[in-house]
């Protein structure tokens, strides 16, 4: 971060409705995308099944998060206490992180792709877990897939499409709302269709531009140019789709359009004010596939007792007052957890908690900051349709694949899988629920 | 034993011609590389020999190299005698040449590659002349390769790039189009810098050279608007505090109501404040000039005796001025006690848009000398009208206006929100609409597109503008359709490089657009200007009209972005900002010795291009390129001021080179410790081009600990006595020892800087310009630094000025090194095998000049590198 940027409030940049009614992020491929767009959604369960993860990239001191026994008895660790009241709603991981993934802070881009040695010369990413599963899921609502982030500057997400390109993450809560349950005029709506009617003749245009472009280079060239026609065809199936949805009544809700808050210090409001529109959104069904990208990193946070940078926290060097500073931002950071699981558990549709059928992950790719390992991932999982209340400990020297986890989510989201990256398996004493 | 005397019978490799000898792997590979044993992965007796297979030739690429590097067969076996080797190595290198040679023949050696987002947005910049324009952050970050985004196969694409490319074309359009007459030039003289609540406070009516404490007083309790007067009537502002997060300097409330030119001047100077009293500087001051947080200029503001400066920068729309004074050190006590450096500011001048024309070049690029009108104002439409499919749009002001909060800036500007809400839309104003599109359209696509148009393109673009105008569109929405799509064609997006098909012998050849092209990415980071085209079309471009143009292009302001852009990729100077130095542990550290590292960096690779210095200043120099700052920092005396200039390193002084730079020092460094490993990784990788394996994965890493009771070399003695770490660790190890003695900011140590509560604290006076009543009790010298070592060849070195000895050796490493770099960067390639004699005959090439920069960049504009596909 440039130390002179935080404060300085970025020119608002204009963006074009139509693309803001395309949604926030996607990338779906464009076969079963097309399938019928509102069809599916009768079709499936009555109450269908979502997915959030959320990482938070500054690491999560391990020793005030791993719980000291494995099984279902285990004593709650200080950071765990946080969710005493959501004991039985979770399993605590220990001894999981990807295999071959390393490289410190680089780790984040592997988070849900588990691509290994992301900081090594030629890596190249691959498709993330949450738009794997929006490829599948994502044509039956709104929005197919939601990458947002909280924090710093930047444009950073965890979500990747199947090329390994950055979905640049969504920060703004309040163009958020917008796109999710403010309708507006028929004016409006008319404007905007005409704004996606218009994407769509422009993609026309460009694409027989290239087409024709093709025929005159050779054939290294064209399966680079091949890339840009995939592109332009899985785009056109999105603004399709967002114009299809562009008819469809918005759902109407009792929250008020938020505000952004643009002070970076305050974190936990951030993280506060985001959750509560993921838990609007999964009950609105207006998506079922969301990550959160939280990086807390560059930001002199305001919580009581924090003097110093958080980044520069968690490099502490063992100093125990740097260790305290850093404790209050995880705690906070937690508190906001436990209020999201708790809204999510409240909420719900035909008498499911919301949080049943939505399984959310929640940790960080950086096993001990002050050393930036990558191994021993602070990590759990709520809800979802999972046995929880347990403590799954795992070899602190041969960690379990984290992408075994991936298999298990797949597999209860109802999605066919066997494997997913670095899998083996699913994960081992992870059972379903009954719903 | 029978089957191992089988299997490397079948060592594929014997067959081809050249017959290279395969009883050489028998003897002194397939011991251990064998179907059975298959150490490090790899079986020789089944890697077959099929080259036009990228992972096995890679594979013996792999293969050739660690004989060559004497890696393999390992030291404890018995070495193979040398004829044989070399014969070998001789037979597999003419193969892997003759493959990769073919293979380049018939693909070329880089795919279309697309533009990265430097790239697309210099090109934006630069073909609607507007310099200040920033689009790259709309744009999701780039795939990388070996730390370069220039590289065709890690340029990747995805349905969300074609999206952002859409809104940056939509963007890009918004500001290059005007919608307006020409506006009022705002011009006025401004007293106020900082924010207003702050006068009394950190901020000092002066008049006659007297700080009036009375006044200060009264202030201190005045409203806001009053104390608004107090800075009209002053004569200087007196300002205490500076390089803090909450303080910087805003220019009054000024904004730029619109994009263009201003003209920015002021009169500064500094001084020792006592309570009331003004005393001569100790310490010559700084302001930087900042629009949001673009570093536009610096301003010198010398003891007592104000100084003018004059600078014409770019703004963008609703960009704010920022003077921040951040020589000086953050003050975060009460204003009211301080003593020490202060500075002072008499007035702040700011004039533009300075437009020469109207509408400005970018509007013209789009629509030529065609005038803008106004548009009629149109009634509200019925609601029947609107039901109507596909009414013709009309040009509406997308652009933004300036942030309310800021309007007062313009009070009497005839622009402002108020006057603006009433006013007609201007737009370019077409008599015959249809041939207008046909001229501009053949204006724009062959700049936009870096080549001649044919006639059959142009028409498609013609056809997208007249269609929209048969269907009742405005001129300006008919025309911006058919440059949006020209905007996200693959025409404007990806840099095609057809071959010129002249030479059927060398088919490869580049077409001359293409080398035109190649040469302005490669300098100046985006398109080619009319000169370039120009020689472009007359086929003028090669031999010594390259060479003219490389010198021009170097001269060019433009090939600053050359500078900044390949180090930020080639020393990682981009990580810059990733980590914050711990303030209690660095307190020194602040925002201008940030953007001294930088330009130290840059002005250093500016030297060695302007100079044709040789590739071993990358290890050391008998200069420096410093400013005040940075001379403080290096414990250098006699320079100031804030200019960066060549300064000769005095004697017994460490620095010279890049490697002990404060930048490189910083970037290989986290905010709170340095590690040897990552820096000498680094070393070893960015300068060497040695690639280092990632570390086992069952090594338990080290734990850095900054209480004072450890070193990380005991910790990573431990580490390096287990004997798997100790041959890798013995290769990066001794140049992260040898840079021990630079701290996370680089500065010198000979102890190590902790939190704990032994040794002693830091002295006043090692902290030039800190404030009077500053303690420095945040951290203590603590335990002392050991940069001794023992390369891997068993060369001792005392500390880094014996290690710089050791590494000159290695001169035509680090120009092997950085040739590599700048043909990847160049041409969007790695250096494959066939390319390696190419390589080295630039190599041999500059030998002359001690491998010079400059001669290196010209034998690579000569190279076919660059001018093949």
């Amino acid at each position: 971060m440039n130390p002179s940027s935080a404060h300085l409030a970025r020119p608002a940049l204009s963006r074009r409705t139509f693309l803001r009614g395309v949604g926030v992020t996607l990338s779906l491929p464009f076969l079963e995308a097309m399938t019928p767009i509102f069809a599916k959604a009768t079709e499936a369960a009555a109450t269908p099944r979502r997915f959030v993860a959320i990482q938070t990239t500054q690491g999560i001191m391990p020793h005030l998060f791993f719980p000291e026994t494995g099984g279902r008895d285990y004593q709650l660790s200080p950071y765990l206490q946080q969710l005493e009241a959501l004991r039985n709603d979770f399993t605590v991981f220990s001894g999981v992180s990807h295999p071959g993934v390393d490289g410190g802070h680089a780790n984040e881009r592997s988070f849900l792709t588990a691509a290994p040695h992301p900081g090594g010369a030629g890596f190249r990413n691959t498709v993330s877990l949450d738009q794997i599963i929006a490829e599948k899921m994502g044509n039956q609502t709104r929005i197919p897939s939601l990458a947002l982030r909280v924090g710093g500057g930047g444009e950073s997400s965890m979500s990747y499409t199947r090329a390994g390109v950055m979905i640049p993450g969504e920060r703004s809560v309040a163009a958020l709302y917008q796109q999710l349950f403010i309708q507006g005029s028929a004016q409006q709506i008319e404007a905007r269709v005409n704004d996606l009617k218009s994407g769509r003749s422009l993609l026309d245009s460009v694409r027989a531009r290239a087409t024709r472009l093709g025929n005159t280079i050779g054939a290294a060239d064209r399966a680079r140019l091949d890339q840009y026609l995939t592109s332009i065809r899985e785009f056109e199936q999105q603004l399709h789709q967002a114009e299809a949805w562009e008819h469809k009544p918005k759902p109407a809700v009792k929250m008020p359009e938020p505000k952004d808050i643009t002070e970076t210090a305050f974190l936990p409001a951030k993280l506060r004010a985001m959750f509560d529109l993921i838990r609007l959104a999964l009950e609105t069904d207006s998506t079922r596939v969301v990550t959160v990208f939280v990086e807390p990193l560059g930001i002199l946070s305001a919580i009581d007792g924090v003097q110093h940078e958080t980044h520069s926290l968690t490099h502490h060097g063992n100093r125990p007052e740097m260790i305290e500073e850093l404790q209050k931002i995880e705690i906070a950071q937690f508190q906001m957890f436990r209020e999201f699981l708790e809204k999510m558990r409240g909420a719900g549709e035909s008498g499911v908690p919301l949080l049943d059928h939505t399984a959310v992950l929640y940790g960080t790719c950086i096993g001990n900051a002050n050393g930036h390992t990558n191994k021993n991932w602070p990590l759990l999982l709520a809800g979802g349709g999972f046995k929880h209340g347990q403590h799954l400990a795992f070899d602190k020297n041969q960690n379990q694949p984290i992408a075994n986890l991936y298999v298990s989510l797949l597999q209860r989201l109802g999605l066919e899988a066997d494997k997913f990256a670095s899998s083996t398996g699913t994960m081992r004493g992870l059972e379903m629920a009954v719903r | 034993m029978i089957q191992r005397a089988l299997l490397a019978g079948c060592v594929m490799f014997s067959i081809a011609h050249g017959a290279p000898p395969a009883p050489f792997f028998e003897t002194h590979c397939t011991e251990c590389h064998d179907a059975e044993t298959k150490k490090g992965g790899l079986d020789l007796t089944s890697l077959p020999q099929d080259f036009a297979n990228a992972e096995n030739f890679a594979r013996w690429v792999k293969v050739h190299d660690r004989i060559r590097a004497g890696e393999m067969p390992p030291a404890k076996k018995t070495p193979p005698p040398k004829d044989e080797r070399d014969k070998l190595l001789a037979s597999l290198s003419r193969e892997l040449t003759t493959a990769d040679t073919l293979r380049q023949r018939e693909r070329g050696r880089v795919a279309l590659r697309r533009l990265n987002r430097s790239e697309y947005e210099n090109t934006m910049r630069d073909l609607f002349s507007m310099p200040g324009l920033a689009v790259k952050e709309l744009l999701p970050e780039d795939g990388r390769f070996d730390g370069f985004e220039k590289v065709s196969d890690a340029l990747e694409l995805s349905a969300v790039q074609i999206r952002k490319y859409l809104e940056a074309a939509d963007y890009v359009l918004d500001r290059a189009m005007v919608h307006q007459d020409r506006p009022m030039v705002y011009k006025r003289r401004i007293r106020r810098v900082g924010p207003l609540n702050q006068m009394g406070d950190s901020l000092m009516p002066i008049n006659d050279m007297k700080v009036d404490l009375v006044r200060m007083k009264e202030i201190s309790t005045m409203r806001l608007p009053e104390k608004a007067l107090v800075f009209e009537a002053m004569d200087s502002l007196g300002i205490i505090t500076g390089a803090q997060q909450s303080f910087h300097g805003e220019v009054g409330e000024f904004s730029a109501a619109h994009p263009g030119y201003y003209r920015v001047r002021t009169s500064v100077w500094s001084f020792d404040y006592q309570p009331g009293e003004i005393f001569p500087a100790q310490r010559m001051q700084s302001f930087a000039l900042m629009a949001n947080d673009r570093l536009l200029a610096r301003f010198d503001a010398p003891s007592l005796k104000a100084r003018e400066h004059e600078v014409v920068v770019w703004l963008n729309a609703a960009e704010r001025l920022y003077l921040n004074p951040d020589s000086l050190w953050p003050n975060h006590f009460n204003p009211r006690g301080y003593t020490g450096p202060c500075v002072a500011v008499d007035w702040v001048d700011v004039e533009g848009p300075l437009n020469e024309t109207w509408p400005p070049a970018s509007h013209r690029r789009l629509f030529g000398d065609l005038p803008i009108a106004k548009l009629p104002i149109e009634k509200r439409k019925t609601k029947q009208e609107l039901a109507e499919a596909n009414p013709p749009s009309r040009p509406v002001l997308r652009v933004p206006p300036p942030p309310t909060r800021h309007s007062e800036a313009v009070p009497n500007h005839r622009d402002s929100d108020e006057f603006k809400k009433n006013q007609p839309v201007w737009t370019a104003a077409s008599p015959l609409p249809k041939e207008d599109a046909g001229w501009l359209l053949a204006d724009f696509l062959p700049r936009a597109f870096r080549r001649p148009v044919p006639p059959e393109e142009l028409a498609e673009y013609v056809k997208i503008a007249r269609e929209r105008l048969a269907a009742g569109d405005y001129f300006e929405s008919a025309m911006r359709a058919a440059y949006r799509v020209a905007l996200c064609s693959p025409d404007f997006l990806f840099l095609n490089e057809p071959p010129a098909s002249a030479d059927p012998k060398d088919p490869m050849t580049l077409d001359q657009y293409a080398i035109a092209a190649r040469l302005s990415y490669l300098l100046w980071d985006s398109m080619p200007d009319d000169e370039l085209t120009g020689l472009a079309a007359k086929r003028n471009l090669s031999g010594k009209e390259i060479d003219a143009q490389v010198e021009r292009m170097l001269s060019d302001p433009r090939s600053d972005r050359f500078v900044a852009d390949f180090l930020d990729q080639w020393l990682d100077l981009r990580k810059i900002d990733a980590t914050s130095p711990d303030v209690g542990l660095y307190p020194e550290f602040h925002t201008d010795l940030r953007s001294a590292m930088l330009a130290e960096s840059r002005a250093f690779f500016r030297e060695m291009l302007d100079h044709d210095l040789g590739a071993a200043q990358v290890i050391d120099s008998a200069f420096v390129m410093i400013n005040q700052r940075l001379a403080e920092h290096y414990g250098i005396p006699g320079v100031t001021g804030s200019a960066i200039r060549r300064v000769a390193v005095p004697a017994g002084c460490p620095r010279g080179g890049f490697l002990t730079q404060a930048s490189v020092l910083k970037v290989t460094a986290n905010g709170t410790t340095t590690s040897p490993v990552t820096r000498g990784v680094w070393v070893v990788d960015r300068v060497l081009d040695r690639r280092q394996q990632p570390p086992p994965p069952d090594i338990a890493a080290v734990d850095p600990d900054v209480r004072g009771t450890t070193t990380i070399r005991e910790q990573l003695d431990k580490h390096r006595s287990n004997q798997t770490c100790a041959a890798c660790h013995a290769k990066f190890d001794p140049p992260g020892f040898a840079l021990e003695n630079f701290d996370v900011i680089g500065s010198w140590r000979t102890r190590y800087r902790h939190s704990g509560d032994t040794g002693d604290f830091p002295a006043h006076a090692d902290f030039p310009g800190a404030p009077m009543k500053m303690n420095f009790e945040s951290f203590r010298h603590g335990l002392p630094v050991d940069a001794t070592g023992t390369t891997s060849d068993g060369q001792v070195f005392q500390d880094i000025r014996e290690f710089k000895r050791i590494l000159l050796t290695e001169e035509e490493t680090v120009a092997r090194n950085l040739v590599s770099r700048l043909v990847l960067y160049a041409t969007g390639a790695p250096v494959s095998f066939a390319d390696r004699a190419q390589v080295e005959r630039i190599l041999a090439a500059s030998r002359g000049s001690k491998y010079g920069l400059r001669t290196i960049i010209h034998q690579l504009t000569r190279s076919p590198l660059l001018l093949r596909k």
